[in-house]
């Protein structure tokens, strides 16, 4: 996992922890730490931080001051610009993997694979470099409507798996490798039904 | 926080949002159909409409990081304020990023997170600074006390604050809660702070030693 993806994998567990656990009890920060060990200092401070708000007698915001208030729209202003005026590569475009396309519309493998009932096999070949070219039509679309992006992009993500496979599990008796299967041969080798095969495979 | 708040228009819709900033009624919505909308319409578009859209948000975050990050902060918290607030609401419209994104589906947990990485930081920076003092340099507690119990409790809490090691308050607020320092057959405060009960006796000493230094002169 690189430095970035474990700080939005991070950002997100502090995330779900802030929503959940407005007041955190000793069990639930013990659950968090238990579920997220990778995590479990930034969850400990967070709850002692929750709990000091929780502490607090006032349930209400309390009003910004006339010069923060104006300080704030003046970096509101100031982003709209920079939005206005971005590079192409810090514009909404510039995201490559397939990881990344994930993360931006908080998905997973696993909730992919639930949403769209395909093994979960199958997504983590096509994600990890393990498919060759051409990805079927069927995934294709419902992959690109997931990830809302366009053709170019995913096949952006896609050339950049291929480039940078991850290796299959290492065997006793050989090193592991790195094998490519086509999507018909994915799919025919997944746990799934084989109505579920047929799906996957057909265009219509 | 907005359990009278109500769905706003469909994020694309230009007019109703257009019509709901004329009416100032931007802040009966839910704060992240907000920025769903500001995301949508985008940096190039209506321009009274983008800035007002961006104009309630900022003014959102700005009260909720006031009422976060208090005043016993260096420089009354506004310089941490303002720093975090200026990472949110550059987000805002960048909806692919994961700030844009959190702010879209969990705006208040996404602020508050921030606000709580904020007073990590400063804390950290805060013992580093005072390594080498003897006393701790936070905020002197409000030195008043009540003659009510409630009272009583708001000025026991200013004392609390003043102990900079987050964990030690919270192993004295779980301590408070009756939580065990440490227990074969339930949670304990040693195994949700993940240290020993040791040193979780030694914390509690420590915070009500302080608490009774302050308070117990005033009782």
């Amino acid at each position: 996992m690189t430095d970035q993806t474990k700080a939005n994998r991070r950002d997100q567990v502090l995330i779900a922890f802030h929503r959940d656990c407005t007041c955190p009890t000793v069990d639930q920060i013990i659950e968090w730490t238990t579920r997220y060990p990778e995590f479990a200092e930034d969850i400990r401070e967070h709850a002692a931080i929750l709990r000091d708000w929780a502490a607090e007698p006032c349930d209400e915001d309390e009003p910004a001051d006339d010069l923060l208030l104006q300080r704030g729209r003046s970096f509101a202003l100031n982003a709209i610009y920079e939005a206005q005026n971005a590079p192409a590569e810090d514009s909404e475009e510039s995201f490559k993997t397939f990881d990344q396309l994930m993360e931006a519309q908080d998905l997973s493998t696993q909730k992919l694979s639930r949403s769209l009932g395909i093994a979960r096999e199958v997504l983590a070949d096509l994600f990890r470099g393990r498919m060759k070219s051409p990805v079927g039509k069927r995934l294709l679309d419902a992959l690109m409507k997931e990830f809302r992006v366009g053709y170019e992009q995913f096949q952006e993500a896609f050339r950049y798996a291929l480039a940078n496979p991850s290796i299959g599990h290492a065997k006793a008796n050989r090193q592991p490798t790195i094998s490519q299967r086509s999507y018909e041969e994915v799919v025919r080798g997944s746990n799934m039904s084989e109505e579920r095969k047929l799906f996957w495979l057909s265009d219509d | 926080m907005e359990t009278n708040r109500r769905r706003g228009p469909e994020p694309g819709d230009t007019d109703a949002w257009l019509r709901l900033l004329q009416e100032k009624s931007l802040k009966e919505l839910f704060i992240a159909d907000v920025v769903a909308a500001v995301q949508k319409i985008g940096p190039n578009g209506n321009r009274r409409l983008v800035e007002g859209l961006m104009s309630h948000i900022s003014d959102c975050i700005m009260h909720r990081l006031r009422k976060r990050i208090g005043r016993h902060f260096r420089n009354e918290g506004n310089d941490m304020i303002q720093n975090t607030h200026c990472q949110l609401i550059a987000s805002v419209l960048k909806p692919r990023s994961a700030d844009g994104v959190a702010l879209r589906k969990s705006f208040w947990a996404r602020v508050d997170s921030r606000a709580a990485d904020a007073i990590r930081a400063e804390t950290k920076a805060l013992k580093r600074e005072i390594y080498s003092e003897d006393e701790p340099q936070s905020a002197e507690p409000d030195s008043s006390s009540g003659s009510n119990p409630l009272e009583d409790e708001v000025h026991a809490e200013s004392v609390l604050m003043t102990v900079t090691d987050v964990r030690k308050r919270l192993a004295f607020r779980l301590h408070m809660d009756d939580v065990p320092y440490q227990s074969k057959k339930t949670d304990s405060i040693a195994k949700a702070l993940g240290v020993s009960a040791k040193t979780i006796e030694k914390w509690i000493g420590e915070v009500k030693q302080q608490l009774s230094d302050i308070l117990g002169d005033q009782s």
